[in-house]
């Protein structure tokens, strides 16, 4: 309210719409309040006091102070997740140093790697008439190969292998004899990928003792 | 609440709504300041909003005994230092800046006054120069509006002023000496 009243007191002073005494009175009011004589100047330089413009301005601050409560709002969010991130961060922080303690430590344990090997050597090969074929590796190892390639075989096997060697590798593998089609597959497999022979021609007798 | 109560509330919970019942009678005023030194409709409004930008956060660490004078300073300021970022030349009265720092000291004056003290105001007058001298008798002891001295003078209005301002100012320092 006094608010209003010395604006429109300002406003009839800078319009001359005052009477002398009330003109000598702002006047003598300015002189003690530069705040005032300020005001006065700036509404003398703009040739009258705009409601219009105030108004605006009032609904400025309004605006602004009501921003507060949105504001309050966002920062409660921005709390929450703020808590949210903080307890992630923690748990990282934790699984982190775990798994670095872990690593840290491990290497002091002494590790055993365990290679199973099959205990029993259930292969047994011979060559025949035809045969000039000699394995790289020679035989025994040639058999201690098979017998952990036929590790996961129960059956009791005994079969004929016949091929031609090329460049030291077996071709046209022919298995027979074999108890089924899988085993048959697996030990022409093993003659043509596995082993680099030596010789021209291949004959030999494979028996495969039943696992128990 | 009262302005001061309004203050400490205000710093003591950062409540907006507080701020703006503060600041909200000194708009009109403020722009006028504002439109006195920017000279620009646009930019003296957003200087008043600025000003409360820049109280939102000062008036939350600062103990302000005197609202409306330290609004003034801190509001004059603002606009000085606006016009220097654009380095824009504005003739800035130093007769009124000065006089604000007085203005504090001027309001606890309220002494009587003894014959002598009449005697060297006389006096007194008497050293001022001789447009401060009308200027002040006139408006002083015979409380004449500024128009009414500037017709009876024929100084213009600003003329008029700044004499009274300077005179007054003068007078003041004289008395105190003597």
């Amino acid at each position: 309210m006094e608010n209003n009243y010395q604006l429109s007191r300002i406003h009839n002073y800078v319009m001359g719409l005052m009477s002398k005494d009330e003109m000598y009175a702002i006047e003598r009011e300015a002189l003690q309040d530069p705040f005032l004589q300020d005001a006065i100047d700036g509404y003398k330089m703009q040739q009258g006091v705009d409601g219009k413009q105030l108004s605006i301005l009032q609904q400025r601050l309004a605006r602004r102070v009501a921003t507060q409560a949105i504001e309050k709002n966002s920062r409660f969010h921005g709390w929450q997740r703020l808590t949210v991130a903080l307890a992630a961060a923690v748990l990282f922080v934790v699984a982190c140093s775990l798994v670095f303690f872990n690593f840290i430590t491990s290497p002091q344990e002494k590790k055993t790697e365990v290679i199973l090997m099959e205990q029993q050597l259930r292969v047994r090969s011979h060559a025949l008439a035809e045969n000039d074929a000699i394995p790289e590796v020679g035989w025994a190892q040639f058999n201690e190969e098979l017998n952990s390639e036929v590790r996961d075989l129960l059956s009791k096997e005994d079969l004929t292998v016949r091929f031609n060697i090329e460049n030291g590798l077996a071709t046209e593998v022919d298995v027979t004899g074999a108890s089924s089609s899988e085993v048959a597959h697996l030990i022409r497999d093993f003659i043509q990928d596995k082993i680099k022979w030596e010789g021209t021609r291949g004959e030999v007798r494979i028996e495969v003792i039943a696992k128990e | 609440m009262d302005e001061k109560e309004l203050l400490t509330y205000y710093k003591d919970t950062g409540d907006l709504n507080a701020l703006g019942k503060l600041y909200s009678p000194y708009m009109s005023l403020l722009y006028g300041v504002c439109y006195k030194y920017l000279q620009d409709e646009a930019q003296s409004q957003d200087a008043v909003m600025q000003i409360f930008e820049e109280l939102i956060v000062k008036l939350r660490g600062h103990e302000v005994a005197n609202f409306k004078s330290w609004l003034y300073v801190y509001a004059r300021n603002y606009c000085l230092m606006q016009l220097r970022k654009e380095k824009k030349v504005t003739k800035v009265d130093i007769e009124n800046n000065q006089y604000e720092s007085e203005w504090q000291l001027s309001q606890s004056d309220d002494k009587d006054w003894t014959e002598g003290d009449f005697e060297k105001l006389e006096s007194c007058l008497q050293t001022l120069n001789n447009g401060q001298e009308a200027c002040v008798r006139l408006f002083y002891l015979e409380q004449k509006c500024y128009k009414d001295i500037a017709d009876m003078t024929g100084f213009d209005l600003n003329k008029v002023k700044s004499f009274i301002q300077n005179g007054k100012r003068n007078l003041k320092i004289c008395m105190e000496k003597k």
